[in-house]
């Protein structure tokens, strides 16, 4: 135990001595470490974030969308940029008459100015129908939501999310009845929605959307096209017969490969296999680093061996065995690691907690343990050549060594 | 307790052969105060740390109490090195980031057994013994160049050994003080018989020894 402890306090000496030295060559492993803790953080929160989004919605979900998406049961990279169906309109009424699907919300969504008349904001558009605010299980907080009535009389009146109105306006009530400017047509504002937090439809978050009639926001589509349609099932009962119905009903327009049917299940399936693409790339990227990092330590490693190699020789000629000087060094390598490492845990958690109110990332513990482990073992990988090297010095030639 | 048998030391440089140690026969008896002398070069060094356990033999056998050290392992030899021999040298040898009393304490480190007296407390005593206690905590590099030899004597005594090898103990002092060296070997050797090696080139010193063997060219001449 002694000899234990004496051989971490002598690598803290050398560390002491060596200040820079130190920092420096533990800074490839901390950049390494941070890298790949920040990376998988704001992976696994962006994921967290869009399937709380997704639980936030209504029940019996079923998503449509042009291209596609799935073949058999795994994700089809590039599927939703093929092309494919356009909807309209007469997609919405057709599919309305199924008497197993109770709503279809179509959706055209862009980003958008919003202005009032001091202020000027960043937002997004969802223009549907009244349908949309069943569909996505959204309640108001303040004022309506838009009616039949409203879009079918092209009435200029917008629902807005609680974000995006703090934004705005100072006093939400007071914000009903203001009339509000996107992109040069002037919008009242009849309600404010219910906060839902967490992430929208794989884009921004409901609390900063702006819902409108997509008949009163034709200038901004005047194709009348949707980019989706979210259809509810009138019970968990019939929502596969809904889904085949769907099926059934766009078939006669479109041929099959154009669009997709797809629950919500399918479409975590799709996020989560999107996002373990990407993480696994910049996971990747970040390992290289590391390996750099260990690189580094090795270099030093080597350095230290040789400047130390009287010391070598006077440990062996007290008594220490080779065992011992190799332990002492990999010990120093594993410590050097162990520096960067845990320095990085720390700066990412501070990163983390920084943008947290911005981004939503999440520090994992697994995370946390396994850049503790890889740390130790890029210590171990990197330190033991040059401390062997060490371990393997004729006493004799050590000592004699000027 | 040591004994050389046919001890030839050789390397290679090159196409050359370097006859270091020729046909080397010995026997450091326990108890004694013997002295190696040569010129630079003759090879007396190179006999010590072969005695020392820190080199080996290229042809012979060096025994330690009977025992042929060659066949151990370095995990036995290091074991023996730390347990009954402690080195003297002319550079004095402190590791010179650690104190004084870490420097001293070093030996302990790799003692696996239990000593049946405070390691801490025999250092601060030979320290008290040598006129170190001021230099408890010093840095080696930071003291005089006889404090150094006086502490690196204490770090060979830690664990008390039979035999106590040392290589010019006086070539980096001043004559007084290389003076007060000798008569602290002499003094170990006698009260607490302790065998004594002392590898030199002046013969004032080894005149001090009560034995004395002379080496030239790798070979013993007297």
């Amino acid at each position: 135990m002694k000899y234990y402890i004496f051989t971490i306090l002598s690598a803290t000496t050398n560390f002491r001595r060596n200040k820079l030295r130190t920092f420096l060559t533990s800074l490839g492993i901390l950049i390494g470490v941070a890298s790949v803790v920040l990376l998988i953080s704001l992976g696994l929160g962006l994921k967290q974030y869009i399937t709380d989004q997704f639980k936030g919605l209504g029940s019996n979900l079923i998503f449509i969308y042009p291209g596609k998406f799935l073949q058999g049961n795994s994700f089809r990279p590039g599927g939703g940029m093929l092309g494919g169906a356009e909807f309209d309109k007469s997609d919405v009424d057709s599919l309305k008459k199924s008497r197993y699907i109770a709503y279809v919300s179509p959706a055209f969504i862009k980003t958008i100015e919003i202005s009032t008349t001091n202020k000027t904001e960043i937002g997004d558009l969802l223009a549907s129908t009244e349908d949309v605010f069943p569909v996505l299980n959204l309640k108001m907080q303040y004022g309506r939501s838009y009616k039949k009535t409203d879009v079918d009389k092209r009435n200029k009146v917008i629902v807005i999310g609680p974000e995006l109105a703090k934004k705005l306006f100072d006093d939400f009530e007071g914000a009903l009845g203001e009339d509000i400017k996107i992109e040069d047509q002037r919008y009242k504002i009849i309600g404010i929605s219910e906060a839902k937090g967490g992430g929208g439809l794989g884009g921004s978050n409901f609390d900063s959307f702006v819902y409108m009639p997509y008949t009163a926001g034709l200038s901004f589509n005047p194709d009348k096209k949707f980019f989706a349609l979210y259809v509810s099932a009138k019970s968990e009962d019939v929502y596969e017969l809904a889904k085949r119905d769907i099926q059934r009903i766009l078939e006669r327009r479109y041929e099959s490969g154009d669009f997709s049917v797809l629950e919500q299940t399918d479409l975590l399936n799709v996020i989560n296999s999107v996002f373990g693409a990407i993480n696994t790339v910049l996971v990747m990227i970040g390992a290289i680093s590391l390996i750099v990092g260990g690189i580094g330590i090795m270099n030093i490693m080597y350095v230290s061996v040789v400047e130390r190699t009287k010391e070598i020789g006077i440990r062996r000629a007290v008594g220490a065995t080779r065992n011992n000087i190799l332990i002492q060094f990999l010990t120093e390598a594993v410590l050097l690691s162990l520096i960067g490492g845990i320095g990085g845990i720390i700066i990412s958690i501070v990163f983390v907690l920084l943008i947290n109110s911005y981004f939503p990332a999440q520090i994992n513990i697994l995370s946390i343990i396994i850049a503790f482990v890889v740390s130790t073992l890029i210590g171990i990988i990197f330190g033991v050549v040059p401390a062997r090297k060490a371990a393997n010095m004729s006493p004799i030639e050590a000592i004699r060594y000027e | 307790m040591i004994k050389l048998q046919d001890v030839y030391k050789e390397y290679t440089i090159g196409d050359s052969l370097l006859e270091i140690l020729q046909n080397i026969n010995l026997e450091i008896k326990k108890g004694e105060f013997i002295s190696i002398i040569g010129p630079s070069g003759s090879g007396k060094s190179t006999l010590m740390y072969m005695m020392g356990l820190l080199d080996i033999p290229t042809k012979g056998k060096v025994l330690m109490n009977d025992v042929d050290t060659s066949k151990l392992s370095d995990e036995k030899l290091s074991r023996l090195r730390n347990e009954k021999i402690g080195f003297v040298f002319q550079q004095f040898n402190l590791i010179n980031k650690f104190t004084v009393l870490e420097n001293i304490l070093l030996p302990t480190l790799y003692n696996p057994h239990t000593l049946d007296y405070d390691p801490q407390i025999k250092a601060i005593t030979l320290l008290k013994r040598f006129g170190l206690d001021h230099r408890t905590h010093s840095y080696p590099n930071k003291i005089s160049g006889g404090e150094q030899q006086r502490a690196a004597i204490a770090r060979a005594l830690i664990l008390e050994p039979e035999i106590i090898f040392a290589d010019e103990p006086t070539g980096n002092l001043d004559t007084k003080t290389g003076e007060t060296i000798l008569s602290l070997l002499e003094d170990l050797n006698k009260k607490e018989k302790i065998t004594i090696v002392i590898v030199t080139h002046e013969a004032h010193i080894a005149e001090k020894t009560k034995r004395s063997i002379s080496i030239q060219d790798g070979k013993i001449i007297k």
